[in-house]
């Protein structure tokens, strides 16, 4: 293969994969749309660039799949088929087989694919049949052979092209009505074979035949295959060009086939697998910020022979000037780069919208998802994070939250369960809220669960809020019985484990019988935060701004040391709170030093405050947050690294991780010493 | 064979009174030990983390993971020891800063110039080093 076909074959599948998260978002659509016309247009065009297009490069087998969904999108654009969501059901199993078979490519630019089992259900539904009741005596039969041809040597194949296309001639005037009428694809040897079939009987079953065998003869010849592809199209109603070779497009890594329960396993792809090498991520940026970017550097190269020059003349004031303005100029800079990083939510938002369908496919269950604010952009990773425990709790909502349609008859609501889910900004954070309509969360079972499990004891005296979040605790779930969908008790433990990576947190309200909110509060971005520059015994430390509660001058409150045996305490506005020191947490074995710290962070961790004692607060700046990988390895309670003022590197804390598990058992005793 | 390739190039340095040497390919550069942060709950001979033009990598003491006495303390002589620098080293995309005492030369050997290792057979010491004279 020389460079020039690879290079074309890369562009393709990246483009397709691109094109068929479209899709699948279009087939989202369908299935509560009013007026699917336009939907089906759309879906047709994009069907028939991809079928086209995978042809010109030579990936028969992509096309001639793609030919069968394409006949069924016709047949539904004509009315032939209802659409229900079952046909939804089986389009968007096609949609993630293209996507797969996309994949595989991408990895083996010869693979080959068995598609029958799909194959047998989009027949099924063009010829008026329901998925079920498709014969499955002789549509094995019709994909061999199609295999077959497409494989075939290429004078058989040849020799059909010429019989065909005295067909096509003869039909041509009629084959827009006539190649658009839902017949069974057959290719043409296939065609003989079923000669007394009902199916094969008219010139007009042979025509879509054509097409295979053009099909097939593209494996062979890649060159002819873009004039045929072509004359194709003119053939067929929308003329559209066959090649599609856009800009080199993103891909984004969305494994469709781990959330899509119906995804079938059976069909993995012929070719070898073998995935090791990571690739280098993609990001799609408009040219006018990157345009604006260059402006911006522009100008601060010219700022910075200004200030070459003003320093050597020796005015302070002149220079002081020029360096306030490239202080402002970084910061703009520094706000447009990290506008790059910043994505769209609306890929995720769909990949969602499906997960919801699956599982309320799955559960039988009648579920209408209602998305606000889905036009928000968020930094990378943060949206990379925030994919798995979005598909958790929407999960969970769906299967644990949302009544059976009969439940919620005899309850008197609206047996359509609705799942909200909603985007917005709030400061530097984004929220994300998942409210369900079901009923609640019963904290009477969970509790007893939670005492079943020996995660609490059964005569601990625990807050509404602390008993719902015993559902966060890992192994921990109501269910009694794990289903395909969940009850294994891992999901919340996912949510929070990932939330608090991107120093985010979960609240969770729910009122018995009307439903439950989740709301994540995440930062908008990760590379940069606001830190607070704390001093300790034992160095500097960086906690970010935005997890400290409120400081506290240890002079100014009533320390009680060692009280009651759990450590110092502190009085505050009559509460009496634990303190732990800054670099006790951070070094447990360590000895402590004899110096007394003088300020008290306060933190809120398991919805109590807890107060963190470092010797001094430094200051507050931005700081931008550095990766540890380069031979420090990252420790519980470590975010990252980053540079200070001085130049010198610098850990960041997220002290909530590193109160985990401590503060549980002091608070404990300390309540237990209260009420005794 | 070509006989400057990096590979049978060795950048000598020393810790103490003995001498080592490392391959020169995984050798990036060669600093003055910068200032270096102290990190918790770290191994004795993990120094700390320096800056190193905005990228930060940790340093290990070389001289304390491999047990070589410092030359001062050793002889008994006031301190002002051999002036210390930090060998950056990269594999597979990690940098990792080596504080040696300090760096001699490079060095040339083929292949046959190394001698195995008077060592044990276990995995730590199963390497080669060279005889230095």
């Amino acid at each position: 293969m020389d460079d020039f076909e690879l290079e074309l074959k890369t562009t393709f599948i990246d483009e397709a994969i691109l094109n068929l998260e479209e899709v699948e978002g279009c087939f989202m659509e369908l299935e509560g749309a009013s007026d699917p016309k336009d939907l089906l247009d759309k879906i047709f065009r994009l069907a028939h660039n991809l079928k086209g297009g995978s042809r010109s490069v030579g990936f028969g087998d992509v096309a001639t799949f793609t030919h069968e969904v394409e006949n069924l999108v016709l047949a539904l654009q004509k009315g032939k088929v209802t659409l229900t969501s079952e046909v939804v059901s089986t389009l968007l199993q096609s949609n993630d087989r293209l996507v797969e078979m996309m994949h595989s490519l991408k990895q083996d630019m010869s693979a080959t694919f068995n598609n029958d089992e799909i194959l047998i259900d989009i027949r099924g539904w063009v010829e008026g049949r329901t998925a079920s009741e498709a014969a499955p005596k002789e549509s094995p039969v019709v994909a061999k052979n199609i295999e077959e041809s497409t494989s075939a040597d290429a004078s058989e194949v040849n020799a059909h092209v010429i019989v065909s296309a005295e067909v096509l001639e003869s039909t041509i005037e009629a084959s827009s009505s006539a190649m658009n009428e839902p017949k069974d694809i057959l290719p043409p040897n296939a065609a003989s074979f079923f000669a007394d079939d009902e199916f094969a009987s008219s010139e007009t079953s042979e025509v879509p035949g054509v097409e295979q065998a053009i099909a097939a003869q593209d494996v062979a010849s890649f060159g002819l295959g873009i004039a045929i592809a072509s004359a194709q199209n003119s053939a067929e109603s929308p003329a559209k060009d066959a090649v599609s070779v856009g800009p080199a497009s993103a891909t984004t890594k969305q494994d469709l086939k781990s959330d899509s329960n119906s995804a079938q396993k059976s069909q993995k792809p012929q070719a070898s697998v073998g995935k090791t090498e990571k690739e280098d991520e993609v990001v799609r940026v408009s040219l006018s910020r990157i345009e604006l970017l260059n402006d911006y550097v522009g100008e601060l190269i010219v700022l910075q022979s200004v200030i070459q020059q003003q320093s050597l003349r020796g005015d302070p004031l002149k220079l002081q000037n020029s360096i306030q303005e490239m202080v402002k100029l970084s910061k703009e800079i520094q706000n447009l780069s990290m506008g790059l990083r910043m994505l769209p939510v609306k890929p995720l938002v769909q990949k969602l919208q499906r997960v919801v369908r699956d599982t309320a496919t799955t559960l039988g269950k009648n579920v209408r998802l209602d998305i606000q604010g889905d036009q928000m952009d968020v930094d990378k990773s943060v949206l990379d994070q925030l994919g798995d425990p979005l598909i958790h709790i929407l999960r969970n909502a769906v299967d644990h939250g949302l009544e059976t349609t009969d439940e919620r008859a005899t309850t008197s609501k609206d047996p359509q369960g609705v799942v909200r889910l909603a985007f917005q900004n709030e400061g530097n954070h984004l929220i994300v809220e998942i409210r369900d309509d079901g009923k609640g969360i019963n904290t009477e079972i969970v509790r007893k669960k939670a005492i079943e499990k020996k995660l609490v004891s059964a005569n601990e005296n625990l807050t509404e809020k602390q008993i719902i979040n015993l559902i966060f605790h890992p192994g921990f779930s109501t269910k009694a019985v794990t289903s395909e969908v969940s009850g294994r008790g891992v999901g919340m433990d996912v949510v929070k484990t990932n939330v608090e990576k991107i120093g985010g947190q979960v609240d969770v309200t729910t009122e018995l019988g009307h439903g439950s909110v989740f709301r994540l509060k995440i930062p908008l971005s990760l590379a940069v935060v606001e830190g607070l520059v704390m001093a300790t015994n034992r160095g500097r430390f960086v906690i970010p701004l935005s997890q400290v509660h409120e400081t506290v001058n240890l002079d100014s409150v009533k320390v009680h040391p060692n009280m009651l045996g759990i450590g110092d305490c502190m009085e505050l506005r009559g509460e009496v709170v634990p303190i732990f020191r800054l670099e006790k947490l951070l070094e447990p074995k360590r000895e402590e030093s004899s110096q007394k710290d003088s300020t008290a962070l306060l933190f809120a961790v398991e919805e109590r405050m807890i107060a963190v004692s470092v010797k001094e607060l430094l200051h507050s700046q931005q700081v931008v947050i550095k990766p540890l990988n380069n031979g420090v390895q990252a420790q519980t309670g470590w975010i990252g690294s980053c540079v200070l003022g001085d130049g010198l590197p610098t850990l960041i804390l997220n002290p909530v991780e590193l109160l985990e598990g401590k503060v549980g058992s002091a608070v404990d005793q300390l309540e237990r010493r209260k009420s005794a | 064979m070509s006989q400057n390739t990096l590979e049978n190039r060795y950048m000598e340095f020393t810790l103490g009174d003995q001498f080592f040497a490392l391959p020169l390919i995984s050798v990036k550069e060669v600093i003055q030990k910068p200032e270096v942060t102290s990190v918790p709950n770290m191994p004795a001979h993990f120094e700390g983390m320096m800056n190193l033009r905005g990228k930060i990598i940790g340093v290990f003491n070389v001289r304390k993971k491999l047990g070589v006495k410092k030359l001062a303390e050793k002889s008994g002589e006031k301190s002002n020891t051999s002036p210390e620098v930090v060998v950056v080293v990269e594999q597979n995309g990690i940098s990792v800063g080596m504080l040696v005492d300090e760096v001699t030369k490079v060095i040339h050997a083929t292949e046959d110039m190394l001698k195995q290792a008077p060592l044990k057979d276990d995995d730590a010491s199963k390497k080669f080093i060279l005889n230095v004279e």
